[in-house]
């Protein structure tokens, strides 16, 4: 209750932006009531009174008015709070009209500031008139503060005078304001007084006075005035100044200074303070007009810690003199500035840089490290092809570092001649290039990484030669070709490691024509071209072969092969097309075949994606072995969870995706987002099934149904395929049919646009 | 004032260990979390220890990159308990070495100690400005916390005085040290979800103005000097409050409200991702909600994209190919593909930082400009403050990016600064 209570006395002493626009009525009591305002009570009077200021944008005469009511407030017997709260309107609409209340506000101890706060945006002559005037009739440091800094943002010239006689003040806050107008103001006399106070400032004032020069130095400098604002440079910048005020003016030296400065720039960065060499560092990344070859010539004469960040600095300020520099520095006998050469070459080499980058990554130096990020990284153009050319005729470990760089810069154009590498003598590179081709290699690519399978590789090297064949074929869009380079090569398959490398790839890829290949082999000669033929028949990622692989769960003579045939059984049936009636018949006979335990709690885990009741009553059934006991009752569990939940939902907007199966029209799943196109909703069916309907409703909501959509339908969930039918929803309930496809997962995307109507679904039904 | 004990810290290094200092700086070479010898340590002080600056006092007493030296804030006993935390920490790291953090209320006496390289301020934002500014002038690199300003005139003070005086200024919007924030920008800037379109922004709402009752000022609470430059108001214990959920951040004399504190992160990413962000660039037009055509602030820019607060969760950018959606621990694209998308050499690579503080310590070490430099900073916040400005005067706004200045509306360009209560005018 306390909380409540804060928060509605909270509200009421806020002023909210955007309230509605006052009646007269309204406005007249707020008016009444404001001159008896003090902070803290309800604050209704402020709120209305500023609604009707901001309301009032476009209404001059209404504007005059508030602002009349407004100047009457700041006149009367009002508290100090009412005429602050006058103040800040003023601050949005106040005009020369306001002037005289607001002048007369200026000494005053607590309203000097609000009277500023608004008289600062009036413009015109006048309210510069009376801050002049209150300004030599302050009697108190702290109003003349206030006070000069207004009339400074004001540009009131001809208070210069005065502002020149603050600047002497032994207030330091005073005179500094009065030297930051000044230097604000600029003009002859303004700025020698800013220049004069600078020498003999003391410390509480020297920050500011040198800022002030600084200011009248660039005034000068962006004039054209180069050899005035040199003076006032040297001035800051000999050596009495303070550090920062040197700094400071290091750039406008170099400013003034043209090609000359780079022997300002050196002295600077072989200052004995390290923080002047900072300085020195920045300026020249800064300092565009510093020939980069001047600094590069004295490079050797700086402080060795700099060196680098030098050589770095000139690569950075991307001139066409970097490169030069930057290969020169590959020749120091410091280590640091070699090390930072070959980092500024990631981002200024060329093509030209490639092979000594690649040799040096080759080598056992310390900078190798850095020389395999330059390679990485180096854009200009060009390089990537240096790196394919010298591929070529490179010695071994120098191909093997133009490899992994040409892979970590995603460069699809080497694989042509990564596969020239990967038939080479040298076993790391041709490593290296099938960890390469992995990542690159395109289906243009996979019937010759297929062809190496063919070579008679070592085990490991076969590995990696497989994955980047695997990789290349994954590539290709068309999954129904995928099999065909592996299909193309069989053969030429003479010898059984050869045979057993195509096995493992076509149960990748599936397809009939693979297929084929592998139930034959199941009768190869070869034992280990036998088995690999039987893994892969069981491995199949398809239930094209559930029958043969049922055969081998029955007959086969191989112990091993029977037990994971059986298995495989099992992960068919999941997959396959057949009905819940021959579902069941299938892990039916799954589970009479299984001798162990193990086999037959496969079966059981894979009954719930069948929620039905036969498949609950086989797991009941499986309650009554000891072994099997509680993998049989959490199969129970979940079988019946299931079938309250017939389906599972996912979505764009995760939240509530239920609410668009649960059989309730009054709940539903929405974007809580204008449709923009993108947005999902995505029901897994459990299994397989044939859809040829599906009906979104959207009643509930009116206007919030699709403006387009495509339905996608799949037994993969992360791999929907293309969609099976597009179109466009023209009311609150869409109906789609879809041409009969099988699948587990249906996927409906939202592909319109709306300004600010969500998609909605409350029931969407799939038949 | 007690004198350094800890001899000078060589800001470039003058032991042979520190002179490799590679442009791609890694942990081995600038030195991680790990104590570094006293001299090579960046001597710090901070502005500000309430929530946020609190929270970068933690974090920092136990990084041996640094040596905290002195604590400013005018609350007596928050400065205090920082003091303790600071003391606690190093009394058993650098043992009987160890002379203390001092106190001050005014932070300018902070800042006159040549033994002081860097501040991080954490004051309020009506402060932010002065703060910074007069750190510049003094010579201190400079860790600011978002948003960065109060005003719009004020940003382009902080970023002349950091140009000025040369010094390295990190604005705390840490999201551009968080790499999938840096990612989900590269997708849009190397056109991976094709032409950018639009882009929706999930960020709270502005600041009021608030008159709060009269309460009865702590002992230790310098409550004059903790207004500072923002009207005065007589002290209240939920105006001087840090909550996020109420206090000065939604109080219009003291702060912007939820569009400046989370449009510093939020709009900063967007612009990021859109290649708005810098000065000379940003919004042609800001339109506030009119329960028409606008159903919340809109700006527009002269690129053609239009962005919008709300329906994101972050930052939602949307192309004519795909989008993506990032935040704190979340990015999702459209395609789903987008997600193993590696980016080439040849495209637009962003800056990809080690961490917030570490990129600052790293920038003071090669004078270079941080990931959030005060120029980011401040092109972040003119969005903010042209955002509340739109909605307090329920008004279109026409700005221009080059000039930055409002267009053909005086009335609505006063609110481009506010005037400072005397006797801070100190910028």
């Amino acid at each position: 209750m306390r909380h409540l209570l804060l928060a509605v006395v909270t509200v009421a002493l806020c002023v909210p932006a955007l309230a509605a626009d006052p009646t007269s009525e309204q406005l007249d009591k707020a008016f009444k009531d404001l001159p008896a305002f003090k902070i803290g009570a309800n604050a209704e009077c402020v709120t209305t009174i500023h609604s009707a200021v901001i309301q009032s944008a476009k209404d001059a005469a209404r504007r005059a008015d508030l602002e009349k009511r407004l100047i009457a407030v700041l006149k009367a017997d009002a508290t100090d709070d009412a005429k602050a709260v006058a103040c800040r309107q003023l601050f949005i609409l106040g005009t020369e009209a306001s002037v005289p209340a607001l002048a007369a506000l200026l000494d005053n101890p607590r309203l000097s500031h609000m009277a500023r706060y608004a008289m600062e945006k009036v413009p015109g002559e006048a309210a510069t008139q009376a801050l002049r005037a209150a300004l030599a009739a302050a009697k108190d440091d702290k109003f003349r503060i206030g006070l000069v800094h207004t009339l400074g943002r004001r540009g009131d010239v001809k208070s210069v005078p005065v502002f020149c006689e603050l600047a002497k003040s032994t207030q330091p806050e005073l005179a500094g304001v009065a030297l930051a107008a000044l230097a604000r103001l600029g003009g002859e006399q303004a700025e020698q007084a800013v220049l004069a106070a600078y020498p003999s400032a003391g410390p509480k004032l020297k920050s500011a006075a040198a800022d002030a020069c600084l200011t009248v130095a660039q005034r000068r400098l962006a004039s054209g005035k180069t050899d005035q604002a040199r003076g006032v440079y040297e001035t800051l910048y000999a050596a009495s100044s303070p550090l920062a005020v040197r700094i400071a003016a290091l750039q406008g030296m170099l400013a003034v200074s043209g090609e000359s400065g780079a022997a300002i720039l050196v002295k600077a960065m072989t200052d004995a303070d390290p923080r002047m060499q900072g300085g020195g560092l920045a300026a020249l990344r800064s300092s565009p007009s510093i020939p980069s070859a001047a600094l590069a010539a004295e490079l050797g004469k700086l402080p060795p810690a700099i060196q680098p960040q030098v050589v770095l600095a000139l690569a950075d300020r991307g001139q066409a003199d970097a490169l030069p520099i930057v290969l020169n520095a590959l020749k120091s006998d410091n280590e640091a500035v070699r090390q930072a050469a070959i980092e500024a070459l990631g981002s200024v080499g060329d093509a030209k840089c490639v092979q000594t980058l690649a040799e040096i990554a080759a080598s056992k130096d310390k900078t190798a490290d850095a020389a395999r990020s330059s390679l990485n990284r180096m854009s200009a153009k060009g390089c990537t092809e240096a790196m394919i050319d010298l591929l070529k005729v490179a010695k071994p470990p120098v191909q093997v570092e133009l490899i992994a760089a040409l892979s970590a810069r995603n460069a699809g154009e080497a694989s042509p001649a990564l596969l020239e590498t990967a038939s080479g003598g040298d076993e790391a590179v041709r490593r290296a290039s099938f960890s390469a081709l992995k990542r690159l290699a395109g289906p243009e690519q996979a019937p010759a990484l297929v062809g190496f399978l063919l070579k008679g590789l070592g085990d490991s090297e076969a590995g990696e030669a497989e994955a980047a064949a695997l990789a290349a074929i994954r590539r290709t869009s068309d999954e129904s070709a995928q099999c065909k380079p592996l299909v193309a090569a069989w053969p030429r398959a003479a010898t059984p490691a050869a045979k057993r490398s195509l096995l493992r790839l076509m149960t990748k890829t599936g397809g009939k024509e693979a297929l084929a290949i592998v139930k034959t082999a199941c009768d190869d000669g070869d034992k280990d071209v036998k088995d690999a033929a039987v893994r892969a028949l069981i491995d199949w990622p398809d239930a094209q072969p559930i029958q043969d692989v049922l055969t081998l769960a029955q007959c086969a003579p191989d112990e091993t092969h029977k037990v994971l045939a059986l298995r495989g059984f099992v992960r068919m049936i999941g997959i396959s097309d057949a009905d819940d009636k021959q579902m069941i018949e299938l892990y039916a006979k799954a589970m009479a075949l299984a001798q162990r335990a193990d086999e037959k709690k496969l079966v059981l885990a894979a009954l719930p994606d069948l929620p039905i009741d036969e498949a609950k009553a086989m797991a009941r059934e499986c309650e009554k072995d000891p072994a099997l006991a509680t993998a049989a009752k959490v199969a129970v569990e979940k079988i019946e969870k299931a079938m309250k939940q017939p389906s599972r939902c996912t979505a764009s907007t995760p939240d509530n995706v239920q609410n668009a199966v649960d059989g309730n029209p009054a709940t539903r799943w929405s974007t809580n987002a204008a449709m923009q196109g993108g947005e999902w909703f995505m029901l897994d069916l459990g299994r397989p099934r044939p859809i040829k309907k599906i009906v979104l409703d959207a009643k509930g909501s009116g206007g919030d149904y699709p403006r387009g959509y495509e339905v996608y339908v799949s037994n993969r969930r992360g791999d929907m395929g293309p969609p099976v039918v597009k179109g466009e929803g023209k009311g609150a309930v869409t109906e789609i049919t879809v041409p009969v496809r099988t699948g587990r997962f249906v996927k409906i995307v939202q592909t319109g646009r709306t300004d600010g109507l969500f998609w909605s679904i409350h029931e969407l039904t799939v038949e | 004032m007690n004198k350094r004990v800890l001899t000078r810290r060589d800001l470039l290094g003058r032991s042979a260990a520190a002179l490799a200092a590679p442009y791609v700086l890694t942990s081995a070479a600038i030195g991680n979390a790990q104590t570094k010898a006293a001299s090579e340590r960046l001597t710090m002080g901070f502005i500000g220890i309430g929530n946020m600056g609190g929270g970068h006092l933690g974090g920092l007493c136990g990084n041996g990159q640094v040596q905290i030296l002195a604590i400013s804030d005018v609350k007596r006993k928050v400065a205090e308990g920082g003091k303790a935390r600071v003391e606690g920490a190093y009394a058993g790291r650098d043992g009987s070495q160890y002379k203390g953090c001092d106190l001050y209320n005014d932070f300018r006496d902070l800042l006159a100690r040549d033994d002081i390289d860097a501040v991080l301020i954490a004051v309020p934002d009506h402060w932010h400005a002065t703060c910074a500014v007069l750190a510049a002038r003094a010579g201190k690199d400079i860790y600011c916390e978002k948003p960065l300003s109060l005003t719009v005139r004020e940003a382009e003070l902080m970023v002349q005085a950091a140009r000025r005086y040369g010094r390295v200024f990190q604005t705390g919007s840490q999201q551009r040290s968080e790499g999938n924030f840096r990612f989900a920008c590269e997708l849009v800037r190397n056109g991976y979800i094709g032409k950018l379109e639009r882009v929706n922004v999930g960020i709270g709402a502005p600041s009021v103005d608030k008159f709060l009752p009269e309460e009865p000022i702590p002992e230790g609470v310098d409550w004059d000097r903790w207004l500072g430059p923002s009207p005065w108001h007589p002290y209240n214990s939920e105006r001087i409050s840090g909550n996020y959920g109420g206090g000065w951040r939604h109080i219009r004399d003291t702060s912007g409200g939820m569009t400046t504190d989370w449009g510093a992160h939020h709009y900063d990413i967007a612009q990021w991702g859109m290649g708005m962000d810098g000065f000379g660039k940003g919004p042609g037009e800001i339109i506030p909600p009119d329960g028409k055509e606008f159903k919340d602030i809109t700006f527009r820019y002269p690129t053609g994209v239009v962005m919008q607060r709300g329906g994101a969760n972050g930052i939602l950018f949307t192309g004519t190919e795909g989008k993506v959606e990032v935040n704190r621990g979340y990015l999702r694209t459209w395609p789903d593909s987008l997600m193993k998308v590696q980016i080439k050499p040849g495209e637009t690579h962003l800056y990809k930082s080690p961490g917030h503080h570490q990129d600052w310590f790293n920038c003071i070490r090669t004078r270079t400009r941080p990931v959030a430099d005060v120029e980011i900073g401040a092109s972040t916040i003119t969005v903010c403050h042209l955002s509340n400005i739109a909605w307090w005067l329920n008004r279109a706004l026409k700005w221009d990016p080059v000039k930055r200045e409002i267009l053909g509306d005086d009335e609505a360009a006063r609110w481009l600064d506010r005037p400072k209560r005397e006797p801070y005018n100190w910028i």
